[in-house]
């Protein structure tokens, strides 16, 4: 009996241990290259990215530390939200001493009809435990949480990537750059992309959403925070589909209402027509990525002398 | 009610408290009750059906003549065949009683032992009915027999806490395979035989890989649990599973997986056919065809043939199985029919069945069959086995990008290379736990405890139970 | 006897079927040499052995096989 209690107090301790170290330490595990930590590590910036797998594929690092004397980073989730994003600046401005010339915020407008959830563990990797919870709280909200998706997020999720820490973080931090990828990705041809299939076209708009961007706003107005949101040009198919140009719409309406500065695909030059631009409907292969981070350089500069 | 949720815990705390509290003599009355109790907890309108089968099948064999256990088959197979196919006959949704494969089985077995006076009909009513209705092996099996089962079933068993030990352990390891292994690995699996023909040689081969190793930890994890629940009730359940990827050859393969159900085609099914007088004519008419042939192996061919495509439908009616049924009792044909002349082969090259490296290509060999008609058997359609055998053979490369290529299933692209360790870690952790379980069956020995305590932390930091909840969205 | 020994042997001849006596009880036979067993004497000395008599008991020695098949004949 009592070999059966020791074995399993045994095991609580370490099931406890190993949740309340991830929930409570995960933001300060020493990655590499990429993550909220690594950035705050790199003092004031005068432009930090802060999106979704768009920002992470589409700008190239190499050409904004030229124009920018390195002082630029890029923060950015697979499938990053809005709501997301709300906590992420003020995570951000929570544990950074430092100041930032311009946050580049990503006007994706199929983000508006996302909803409110996890993408990729990496999220709350990065979140400290008050932020973990906030994000919890708005999930909650939104009201399509349940007991099992509440195991995942705080006891499952990112687990498997404390673990294998050692092993796996030198790995995966040779594929990104001051949060941007590094991949010489290419195009799988005109075909493929003309091809693809997708159907945006039952999506509805998610009212959390459409608030976390006026919440963005506000934020940055009450910070002092310069900021400015930039839609990443996609392919063809998708920037002309119908849903798409409508939620764009929207989006601008939104921004537009509170006066905030925004800088749409069209505003730079760039083919969102030539396949060989692009890995799938909105990701750029490697050359699309520097083609369109020097022409977004060039109109980024623009806007900071208006 | 699933084993593994919260109802099913509390009715099995209550089932054992009632169980060592009562007088001994009524243990199996109790069980009984909670077998009933198990089958309505599913669908309560269904249970008409189980009792009909045991109260029909009961009643006509007490008097073991011909025509009652030809009333027993078209009673019961007629059920089975009515859920089981209703959807060819174009019925949809036709909720099946719960277990009616494997209770149907269970009863047929016990009519034809009867039947074949192996055994006397059971007398009581209410044993019969706990034979049947035994709950752990009411969804999957193993399939009981009968004269192996009753005395256990019936006696009196004490509190023992060594048998609640190792029936724990044993549910333990069989979470961990289930919800540990099979878990993670069926997301890998799924993803990629959703869609066969768009991944690459390399992948398709880890895909298949690792179903196999999914079906051994579901099914075995599975048995694990029911065989465990059994422990701890006292009852010793017969194995079914003894180490499949190890076999060296296809007919052994099948002799150590599913071994109840194996065991039941060849009792109740295939000796009959071989014992049969068409089957007796047919051999000997092929005999004069082929006069060398071994003078057993022609009466082998129209029972194998018969029971694989029955074990084939068995499984459901899609064409898959059946193409599966048919592949194995090609591959079974072939292994009887060439099983002199390999031995003449053998003796000619001096092929040593003894030696290290003859072992371990004859069960990659086997392996590999066994792997082929797993991949028939998984694939939605036809068509995408071919696609499947098809890339492997044409585009399977070693590189860096197909590595990374394989890497992919694993859903969440950043986590695939943690997760690709963590379960080739957790893989090999079963085999050590599984080979460590054999080696110590009697006594609950020393390191166990540390293994118990490494399985329960796993389960729960590493278990899934379905796929994850947040799903990579495209923007 | 000679007969059945010769007929056995040339199923499995690597298996003393003069002295065993536990063909079937100490899994000595598979199944399928049974069903091999049971199709030559068949096919030797014209012989359909009923499926209930195929129990380990009747094949367990090359003597038991002989009575079965006296028994049956008979």
């Amino acid at each position: 009996m009592k070999k059966t209690v020791i074995t399993l107090a045994a095991a609580f301790i370490i099931i406890c241990s190993a949740v309340i170290f991830k929930n409570v330490y995960s933001c300060e595990m020493p990655v590499k290259n990429r993550g909220i930590r690594d950035a705050i590590n790199c003092g004031d910036l005068d432009v930090l990215f802060l999106g979704s797998s768009t920002f992470r594929s589409n700008i190239d690092m190499p050409l904004m530390d030229e124009a920018y004397d390195g002082r630029v980073y890029d923060i950015s989730y697979g499938g990053n939200e809005l709501v997301a994003t709300v906590i992420q600046y003020d995570e951000i401005k929570k544990r950074s001493p430092h100041d930032y010339g311009l946050f580049v915020f990503e006007l994706g407008p199929m983000m508006l009809t996302q909803d409110v959830s996890l993408s990729d563990s990496r999220v709350i990797w990065d979140l400290s435990w008050e932020g973990k919870k906030a994000l919890w709280e708005r999930m909650k909200e939104s009201g399509n949480t349940d007991f099992s998706m509440m195991y995942e997020y705080f006891i499952t999720s990112g687990m498997d990537d404390l673990v294998t820490f050692p092993v796996t973080e030198p790995f995966y931090s040779t594929r990104y750059y001051k949060g941007a990828k590094t991949d010489e990705t290419v195009s799988p041809g005109r075909e493929v992309l003309e091809n693809e299939v997708f159907d945006i076209s039952k999506e509805e708009y998610v009212d959390a959403q459409i608030k976390a961007v006026s919440d963005i706003i506000k934020k940055c107005r009450e910070d002092g925070q310069a900021f400015v949101f930039v839609e990443s040009p996609c392919y063809r198919r998708l920037i002309e589909d119908p849903k798409y140009i409508e939620c764009k719409k929207r989006y601008i309406e939104i921004l537009e209402e509170q006066d905030a500065p925004f800088i749409l695909a069209d505003d730079v030059d760039f083919d969102c027509s030539d396949p060989d631009l692009f890995e799938d409907m909105n990701h750029m292969s490697a050359k699309g990525r520097r083609a369109y981070t020097a022409e977004l350089i060039k109109r980024l500069k623009k806007t900071e002398e208006e | 009610m699933s084993l593994v949720s919260l109802p099913f815990l509390i009715f099995i705390c209550v089932l054992l408290i009632l169980y060592y509290r009562m007088d001994s003599r009524h243990q199996w009355k109790i069980l009984l009750l909670a077998g009933l109790f198990f089958h309505a907890w599913s669908n309560p309108y269904l249970i008409i059906f189980l009792l009909i089968s045991i109260i029909s099948t009961w009643k006509l064999m007490q008097n073991p003549v011909k025509s009652h256990f030809i009333w027993v088959l078209v009673i019961n197979l007629g059920i089975l065949i009515l859920f089981k196919y209703s959807v060819n006959l174009g019925v949809k949704d036709l909720a099946a009683p719960l277990g009616i494969s494997y209770y149907t089985f269970m009863t047929i077995g016990y009519a034809h032992d009867v039947y074949d006076r192996k055994i006397e009909p059971e007398k009581d009513l209410y044993h019969y009915a706990l034979f049947v209705s035994f709950f752990p092996q009411m969804t999957q099996g193993p399939i009981g027999v009968y004269q192996e089962m009753m005395p256990q079933l019936t006696a009196r068993h004490s509190f023992d806490m060594d048998n609640i030990k190792k029936g724990a352990y044993r549910i333990l390891v069989g979470i961990f395979k289930k919800m540990v292994i099979a878990g993670r690995v069926a997301f890998y699996v799924d993803t990629v035989y959703a869609d066969p023909g768009s991944f690459a040689g390399l992948t398709l081969i880890v895909a298949t890989a690792f179903y196999l190793i999914q079906l051994y930890a579901d099914f075995s994890g599975y048995m694990d649990i029911v065989c465990g629940i059994s422990n701890m009730l006292g009852i010793d359940l017969k194995e079914n599973f003894n180490r499949p990827y190890l076999s060296k050859n296809i007919p052994e393969y099948w002799t150590r997986w599913h071994i109840s159900l194996n065991e039941w085609y060849k009792t109740h099914l295939f000796m009959p056919a071989v014992t049969s007088g068409f089957n007796r004519s047919f051999a000997k008419g092929l005999g004069r065809v082929f006069k060398k042939a071994k003078k057993g192996t022609l009466r082998l061919i129209l029972p194998t043939v018969m029971v694989w495509v029955v074990t084939g439908i068995w499984h459901g009616a899609r064409l898959s199985y059946l193409g599966w049924g048919v592949y194995f009792a090609i591959v079974m044909l072939i292994s009887f029919c060439t099983q002199s002349y390999v031995k003449k082969l053998n003796e000619k090259i001096g092929w040593n069945r003894d030696n290290i490296f003859v072992k371990i290509f004859r069960i990659i060999r086997t392996l590999v069959i066994v792997a082929a008609g797993e991949v028939i058997f998984r694939s939605e359609r036809f068509s995408d086995a071919l696609a499947v055998f098809r890339n492997i053979l044409t585009t399977t490369r070693i590189n860096g990008s197909a590595v990374a290529a394989a890497m992919t299933p694993f859903g969440n692209g950043n986590q695939a290379a943690a997760s690709m360790l963590i379960i080739t870690v957790l893989i090999t952790a079963q085999a050590v736990i599984e080979i460590a379980k054999e080696r110590d069956e009697k006594a609950f020995t020393g390191h166990r405890y540390i293994y118990a305590a490494a399985m329960m932390v796993t389960i729960v930091l590493f278990g899934v139970s379905g796929a994850s909840n947040f799903m990579y969205q495209a923007f | 006897m000679e007969e059945l020994l010769k007929l056995l042997s040339d199923i499995r001849d690597d298996v003393d079927f003069e002295n065993e006596t536990e063909l079937v009880d100490g899994k000595i036979l598979t199944s399928f040499d049974i069903i091999q067993i049971i199709g030559a004497i068949d096919d030797e000395y014209d012989i359909a052995i009923p499926a209930p008599e195929i129990v380990p008991k009747n094949f367990n020695s090359a003597e038991a096989i002989l009575a079965l098949i006296e028994r049956l004949k008979g």
